[in-house]
């Protein structure tokens, strides 16, 4: 018999014993399951969070809509299609996930003169002229948000 | 004569965030060599500020304060029309404690700098029609642009009719200026944000960004730091 750890008590549905998984989830251990929402975090903004959440939060929850479509792509790498090269596909991840120029560099480990001549010739690729339309670029063009910049730069490299 | 140097909030914002366009020339550069023309044909302009009105960020150029001390003793030696203005500046008491530190020296420069501004020049820069940003210039002397706005208009691709004098004898751009490395950093910030709204919500950007100024505005708090939590909260939640 598989052990489910998971189950502290035996189940109050259906009679299974506390090392016996459910034939079918029951109310009473779907109950005990861990919470499905992060638990609240210590942040900077701890004071004004509560009225951020309602405002903002409360607004997603209300109207909820799907996520928006990604292009999908059999590229290498992201902007390949548009003409980037690897490493300049690295620094507009960078770009988006709203990096300097000297955290950039960090990343790469190249110099501040490398970083700015590959964001300089992405930009012509991409036909923007600053930051900002970098970013909606990006975000138009499926590069994430929140992905960590070491694993970027990698995917990059491959 | 030397060059203009940015000061030090110019070449942090272009070094973090540039370039701004695609010119194998950076902004900085441009305006070096701008402002070297201008002197050419105003050799008392100590300071010039380009600001972008779509970016709502200035960029500051100025002479280094011995040289604009040499064109102050100048004028000292001859009594030029700038030496009463200068008398009235010199009034502003700093105590030994203002210079110690970074801060002190800020508003020595700043102060320095207005103390010897005589005369302005402000040039708009129009693209397609629109006013795309200005340029302003400050010269030592009172008629330092008297009959040369055309010529200094042309150098900065600047609509001469447009042209404004003495509207900012207090060199307030430079203080503008001081603020464009986190002006830049705050716009980076909101435009992550709307990416992460846009993602989220399946929304286009207008929407994403009439949400966020109006959260922003309803919670009390800048759409900078609302940004920089949404942000925030979508790395830790991925």
């Amino acid at each position: 018999m598989i052990v489910n750890a998971r189950y502290a008590v035996p189940c109050a549905d259906c009679g299974a014993s506390s090392d016996e998984p459910c034939e079918e989830p029951c109310r009473s251990r779907l109950a005990s399951a861990p919470p499905a929402v992060p638990l609240p975090r210590a942040g900077s903004m701890e004071r004004h969070r509560v009225r951020v959440d309602e405002v903002v939060v409360g607004d997603m929850r209300s109207a909820p809509t799907p996520r928006r479509e990604l292009p999908t792509t059999s590229s290498v790498w992201l902007g390949e299609r548009e003409g980037l090269s690897a490493r300049e596909g690295a620094v507009v991840a960078l770009i988006v996930l709203g990096l300097s120029n000297q955290q950039i560099a960090s990343a790469l480990y190249v110099s501040m003169h490398s970083t700015k001549t590959h964001v300089r010739s992405a930009y012509r690729k991409m036909g923007v002229t600053s930051r900002a339309q970098a970013i909606m670029w990006g975000v138009d063009h499926g590069f994430q948000l929140y992905a960590p910049a070491t694993r970027l730069d990698e995917d990059a490299q491959r | 004569m030397k060059n203009m140097e940015p000061i030090p909030e110019t070449y942090e914002a272009a070094e973090e965030y540039g370039p701004f366009g695609t010119d194998e020339l950076g902004l900085i550069d441009q305006l070096t060599e701008s402002s070297a023309r201008v002197r050419e044909v105003v050799p008392e302009c100590i300071g010039i500020t380009l600001t972008s009105t779509e970016d709502g960020v200035s960029f500051t150029l100025v002479s280094s304060d011995e040289e604009v001390a040499v064109l102050d003793a100048i004028q000292y030696t001859v009594g030029g029309p700038c030496v009463e203005s200068v008398k009235a500046e010199q009034v502003l008491s700093y105590t030994q404690d203002d210079f110690l530190g970074e801060a002190g020296w800020q508003l020595f420069a700043q102060a320095t700098a207005a103390a010897s501004i005589a005369s302005t020049l402000t040039l708009p820069i129009l693209v397609g029609g629109v006013v795309a940003g200005s340029i302003n210039l400050y010269a030592t002397t009172r008629d330092a642009f008297t009959a040369r706005h055309e010529q200094i208009a042309e150098i900065f691709g600047a609509w001469a009719p447009g042209a404004v004098t003495n509207a900012d004898l207090a060199f307030s751009t430079r203080t503008v200026a001081e603020q464009a490395p986190l002006v830049l950093r705050e716009q980076v910030r909101i435009q992550v944000a709307l990416g992460v709204l846009m993602n989220d919500q399946g929304i286009d950007v207008e929407t994403a960004r009439t949400r966020l100024f109006d959260a922003a505005h309803r919670a009390g708090v800048t759409v900078a730091m609302l940004a920089e939590e949404l942000a925030s909260d979508a790395r830790d939640d991925n």
